[in-house]
């Protein structure tokens, strides 16, 4: 299954972008995404952040990276170290 | 157990169990808690009234004066998050009591660029820090790896060092600081929403403001400032992230980026979804427009942006009678317009380039 990481927002605000191949049953992803999905992803008082979405077959989630349980660490980091930025228009 | 139990300065008791304590039988309790009722309600009602006062009002009354006597030096401490996203494990690296200033490059950006931010406010507004209550400045600095962003947490600044490719260390602007630190001032006074038109105006007033601080560091007047906010961040040499006197040229052709797609006015509003991927509606986009509003009001009055343009914009944002939290473009311009004029007399040259520089923008 491919899954792709998102990072859009900030000061000026970009999209940056990096997918993996994974090996993980639709079950388990299931199960990881209602551990780092983030129900509510209003800007609330911050300014300029940015924030992580993760794109499966399934849909687009927010997410919180922090969430990310031990067994799935590598594999958000890795794809964190190679987000790239996705060019507008 | 507090000092004096009665002081609604000193001590918080709860409104209802004070007024419990009126209808006591202790005649003492009883006439402590009436008092205490009274200093209460004169107490909110100061600050009510110092909250909508004019700066030449607060002046008159003394309100400025005394304050600078007594505030010298900002509070403020930074903290080296070694890379990771971890504020809780952040360290100490400097605080205001420190008498040399840190080694560290960025320590030493956050703490220049927070002084003249914190002078530029306390000298010419009297306002004292962020909140105006003299709250610490916190400034975080090398937060994750290759972080490209510096943002406000809601109570605390947040800089990354950058990729190294596309953009430099977040620290190196004054004007980013000044930016972010001026988040923390409107949230604290108009609080704008962060969405469309009213998170357009919250980013512009960080402009305006980030701008003016680096104006006021450098000594430039309106002729002598390039008008570019992030000059430095966004590396290369003829790149900026945005420009007030010329918005969607802050960089062009640029070969990760592309063009600059900020609009200077209201023909050119973009509309984006009011979601995180759509920049909530475009607060960095259609910041664009009252950027330009403020620049061409500025330039017209000439001199320092912050002698006039300056005092107009900042007795808007701290006016939250009249700018509510939902405030449209033309809200801000019937403000600006308004307060031009209580501080410089209807019909006065600043009220028309005030009314000019909204024409420029076509709001």
């Amino acid at each position: 299954m491919k899954i792709t990481l998102l990072r859009t927002g900030g000061i000026l605000p970009l999209t940056k972008k990096a997918e993996k191949e994974v090996d993980w049953s639709e079950e388990e992803t299931g199960k990881l995404i209602d551990a780092i999905k983030v129900e509510d992803d209003s800007p609330g008082t911050m300014r300029d952040a940015t924030t992580y979405q993760l794109m499966n077959n399934a849909g687009t989630f927010s997410i919180d990276l922090e969430k990310v349980p031990a067994k799935y660490k590598k594999t958000f980091e890795d794809l964190k170290d190679n987000l790239k930025v996705v060019k507008p228009g | 157990m507090c000092k004096n139990h009665f002081s609604p300065v000193q001590c918080i008791i709860p409104p209802y169990v004070n007024d419990k304590l009126t209808d006591s039988d202790n005649k003492e309790i009883s006439k402590n808690a009436i008092n205490s009722k009274f200093r209460n309600y004169r107490f909110r009602s100061d600050r009510d009234f110092f909250k909508n006062t004019t700066l030449q009002e607060k002046t008159v009354l003394g309100a400025i004066s005394r304050k600078q006597d007594k505030l010298k030096n900002p509070k403020m401490q930074v903290f080296n998050c070694n890379k990771s996203t971890s504020l809780t494990n952040a360290t100490l690296v400097w605080k205001d009591t420190d008498t040399r200033l840190p080694r560290d490059k960025d320590a030493k950006n956050v703490v220049q660029a927070g002084r003249g931010t914190w002078n530029f406010y306390y000298d010419l507004f009297g306002r004292n820090s962020i909140d105006n209550l003299g709250m610490t400045i916190q400034q975080y600095i090398h937060y994750d790896k290759k972080y490209s962003n510096a943002f406000w947490d809601g109570r605390k600044m947040i800089f990354g060092d950058g990729d190294g490719t596309l953009f430099g260390s977040f620290t190196t602007d004054i004007d980013i600081i000044g930016h972010e630190l001026t988040h923390g001032v409107t949230q604290f006074e108009a609080n704008l929403d962060y969405h469309v038109q009213a998170g357009a105006l919250n980013e512009s007033f960080s402009d305006v403001f980030g701008i003016m601080i680096k104006q006021r560091m450098r000594n430039e007047d309106v002729k002598e400032s390039n008008w570019l906010i992030g000059e430095n961040v966004l590396l290369g040499n003829n790149y900026a992230l945005r420009s007030l006197k010329a918005p969607g040229t802050a960089y062009l052709n640029h070969p990760e980026i592309g063009d600059d797609p900020q609009p200077a006015t209201m023909n050119d509003f973009i509309k984006l979804p009011d979601t995180a991927a759509g920049d909530w509606g475009g607060v960095h986009y259609n910041s664009g427009i009252p950027n330009f509003a403020f620049y061409v009001t500025a330039f017209n009055l000439g001199g320092f942006a912050w002698e006039k343009a300056g005092r107009i914009w900042y007795g808007a944002l701290t006016d939250t009678t009249h700018l509510k939290c939902n405030a449209t473009f033309a809200d801000m311009k019937k403000v600006t317009v308004r307060i031009a004029g209580e501080l410089f007399g209807k019909k006065s040259l600043e009220e028309k380039a005030v009314k000019d520089g909204w024409a420029a923008a076509k709001v």
